[in-house]
Parts: C-alpha cells; structure tokens; sequence
C-alpha cells in the first residue's frame, strides 16, 4: 500500500466545475459503481468513497469520466454497435473493463490494464489521470477498455498501424467523434479532445495514418 | 493483521490550493475567462465572451499572462493549456512572442517504462499543441509575417515530432505557399505531414467486436438526470 499526495488542478480548467454537479445523483453513482466494479478498498482512504460528489477526489473525477463517456452522444441511449464508437463507446468500455481501481502510481503511467489467464484482470488509474480534463478521462477509458478486452500493442507501447486496430486507434476515435460530435460539453473541451487526438496520431503509429481530424 | 488475499489499495491525501488570479486586473480578467470556458448555458458563454473581449483590448495582458505563466512554472498543464486557450481567442497585443515562447520550451524527457502508454509528458505536449494552434489563430491580429516567422521559429526548436507537425499545419493554414521552405527545414522523416488530409468518417470508423466472450451484458446507464430511486441490478442476464 502505498500514500501519496494529490496536487488537484484548477476545477474549472479540467471541466469538473462543469461535470462534477453531474454526477452528483444517486441512480448514475449506483449504476457506475456496478457496472465498472468499483470496490470500496479501492476508493477509500482519501481516493472519496465517503464523498462521491467532491470533485477534489480521484472518484468523483473518474465518475465524471464515466459520465462523459456515457452520455455526450446525443441520442446517448442508441448503443448499438452498428453507430459509430461515441454512441458504443460506454457499452463497450464497461462490459470490457473488469474493474477500476484507483492507485497513486508512480508518476510515470496515467492508467494500466492487466488481462489473462490466472491474473487478476484489473485496471489501474493513476494521478496523472485525475488530473487530466474530462473529456481526456473518458478517451483513456476507452483505451483501457481496449486492453482489458485482450488487446495489447504492438509496436512496443505504439501500434504498428492504423489498421491493427488497436487501442491507440479506438482511443483516437472516441476523442474526434467527441470533437465532432459530442453534446453536454464545451467548446474548449472538444478542442483538448481533437488536439488529444491528433497527439495521438501523430505519435503512437509506427505507419502514420496520413490524416489529422 | 492483513491475510495474503486481502486488498489494500493506496492512501491519497488530495491538496487544493485555489489558484490566485485576482493580484492583477488583467489575471483577474483571465480568471473569470478560464471560469467561463466550459459553461453550458447562454449567460456563461457571454461572460467568456465578454472577458476575452476585454482582455484584447487590454494593453498590459501579455505581459502579465506570461507572469501569471511563469509562477505556474511546471504545475497544473491543463490550467496553462486553458489560459493559452483563453489567449489564443483574445488575442491581446504582443500574445504571439508568448506563444513562440511556450511552443518552443523544453518538454519533459519521454518515459521509458514499458508499461505506460499514456504519461503526464502528454499533456506538457498539450500545453504546446494549444501554444501552436493557438498562433495560427492570432495569425490576423498578431501580423502574418510575423506569425509565420515565428512557426518558422517553432519547427526550427522544437524537436518533438508531435509538435513539429502542429507547426507546419498551423503554417500551412495561414500560408499555403510555405510548404517549400518548410520542406528544406523538416526532417525527411516528418516530410508526409506536409501531405496530410483532413479524416473523413469513415477514417474514424472501428468496428467494435469484443474479443470477450460475454454472457451477461452490463445495463445501460439510467436516463440522464433521472431522479434516485430503488437500486435494480446491473446484469441483464437472460
């Protein structure tokens, strides 16, 4: 076990001033807190299971992440898998994702996942993803999501390409169709997620896909 | 006494310092803009609008975003990201040396664990994307030679390839015309962003197959706002 400080970034620049008094209602926290297997061990002790709607606390954030992640499509209860990944992107990430755990982390990561046999598959969210705006949480879940499902990378912590479908790329779309097309935001959290986005490819494929969004 | 299978996650003690904007005038004036920015309703927005418009016309706001910039030193990049994101919208006079300085300025060094995809380096990468676009936006105001001398300046210093690519979009867009004197100065590896398209729908298309075999589905989330009520399970298993 381990203790740590978190330094909490301005609420307003990160979005939970906005996202926050959202997530502050019984039927979403009893929901979220089933349907991506919060455990209380994970999230007491200052991470804020005795005050989920504090948005200082990494659970209240994570819950905005969540939140974000569910309902920024506008026709938000269309999951089908046939529509793009803004509207699915929830659906899957909380069937994918056995359970979250919130950790300090040693400041290198922003979140892990661990899958397989004889492992106890889990994802861990660090600091550094508390700390990160809205919208950016909600693409590392998608991310995450990936991973927990069974799909590493490849290309080291790269893919090789765009076609090998891989985390990077489903990260990358949830955050444009986001920017394109997300609902219940603000301007300036579309553009983190575009800029995010093109981060993202620009980087992390071996095989650049030779488009921006 | 812990037994070998018991979980015992971490401690976290979570420090909140409210950030100081109200020294000055003009921090005060970027205060209320970085409080605005993610309103969702009219009278929030118009405040934003409002706040950038005076800090336009405000002579001492460069100067003084770049203090408020400095005292921030390393801390809080998503902050730093939003005032240059307020910046880039008021466009007071002058932002463009500011941003030319935030573009250029040393990132963190890249992390070699293995088993970190994503890193707190990303959003320092933010911090500068925003610096760059942000340029391109004040290309009008800020004069286009200038503006495009001082990309030139960002693609010239800054070696991170993710921002070397924001500088020759940024240039592009504000001069088509450049894409020769950008060729001689990019590395030949990074020459294919000078070719790069916007994506179409389809390039953000991904068909979503969980390698998973799942037998009891998670329940959709409860209706947006609905009022608390009698918990029901989470599984909806046949």
């Amino acid at each position: 076990m381990a203790t740590c400080t978190f330094n909490v970034p301005n609420l307003d620049a990160t979005g939970d001033n906005l996202y926050g008094p959202r997530i502050c209602n019984q039927p979403f926290i009893s929901w979220a807190w089933d349907a991506f297997d919060f455990d209380k061990d994970d999230w007491d002790d200052g991470f804020g299971y005795e005050e989920v709607c504090n948005n200082r606390r990494p659970l209240s954030r994570t819950m905005s992440g969540i939140w974000c992640l569910t309902y920024s499509a506008e026709n938000y209860q269309n999951e089908s898998y046939d529509s793009n990944i803004l509207q699915w992107g929830c659906r899957f990430a909380r069937n994918a994702i056995d359970e979250l755990d919130g950790r300090c982390g040693d400041g290198s990561a922003i979140a892990w996942s661990t899958w397989g046999p004889f492992v106890n598959d889990r994802t861990e969210l660090y600091l550094g993803y508390f700390a990160q705006g809205v919208s950016l949480r909600a693409g590392t879940l998608v991310h995450e999501a990936r991973h927990a499902d069974g799909r590493g990378h490849d290309a080291g912590n790269n893919d090789s390409s765009w076609g090998y479908n891989g985390a990077w790329r489903w990260h990358v779309c949830w955050l444009a169709w986001f920017a394109a097309a997300g609902t219940r935001t603000s301007a300036a959290m579309k553009t983190a997620a575009r800029q995010r986005a093109n981060n993202i490819i620009n980087t992390r494929f071996v095989q650049h896909p030779g488009f921006n969004v | 006494m812990t037994s070998c299978c018991e979980i015992t996650g971490d401690g976290v003690d979570p420090r909140y310092e409210p950030t100081r904007f109200a020294a000055t005038s003009t921090g005060w004036l970027v205060g209320q803009a970085v409080k605005y920015m993610h309103a969702d309703d009219d009278e929030g927005r118009q405040s934003y609008q409002r706040a950038t418009e005076l800090l336009a016309r405000d002579k001492a706001g460069t100067e003084a975003t770049a203090r408020l910039l400095k005292d921030m030193a390393d801390g809080d990049p998503m902050l730093r990201w939003s005032i240059l994101y307020v910046l880039a919208h008021a466009a007071p006079t002058g932002v463009g040396e500011l941003l030319t300085h935030v573009a250029v300025s040393a990132l963190p060094s890249a992390n070699r664990d293995t088993r970190a995809c994503e890193s707190p380096r990303d959003l320092e990468i933010m911090v500068r994307t925003m610096a760059i676009e942000g340029l391109a936006q004040v290309a009008e105001r800020n004069g286009q030679e200038t503006t495009q001398r001082q990309l030139m300046t960002v693609l010239e210093h800054q070696a991170e390839p993710a921002l070397r690519i924001e500088a020759v979009k940024a240039l592009l867009s504000i001069a088509p015309g450049s894409a020769e004197m950008i060729r001689k100065i990019l590395p030949q590896d990074l020459h294919f962003a000078l070719d790069l398209r916007k994506a179409r729908e389809t390039d953000i298309q991904v068909e979503a197959k969980l390698e998973k075999q799942i037998t009891c589905e998670v329940v959709a989330a409860p209706v947006f706002g609905q009022k608390a009520r009698a918990p029901s399970p989470t599984c909806s298993c046949p």
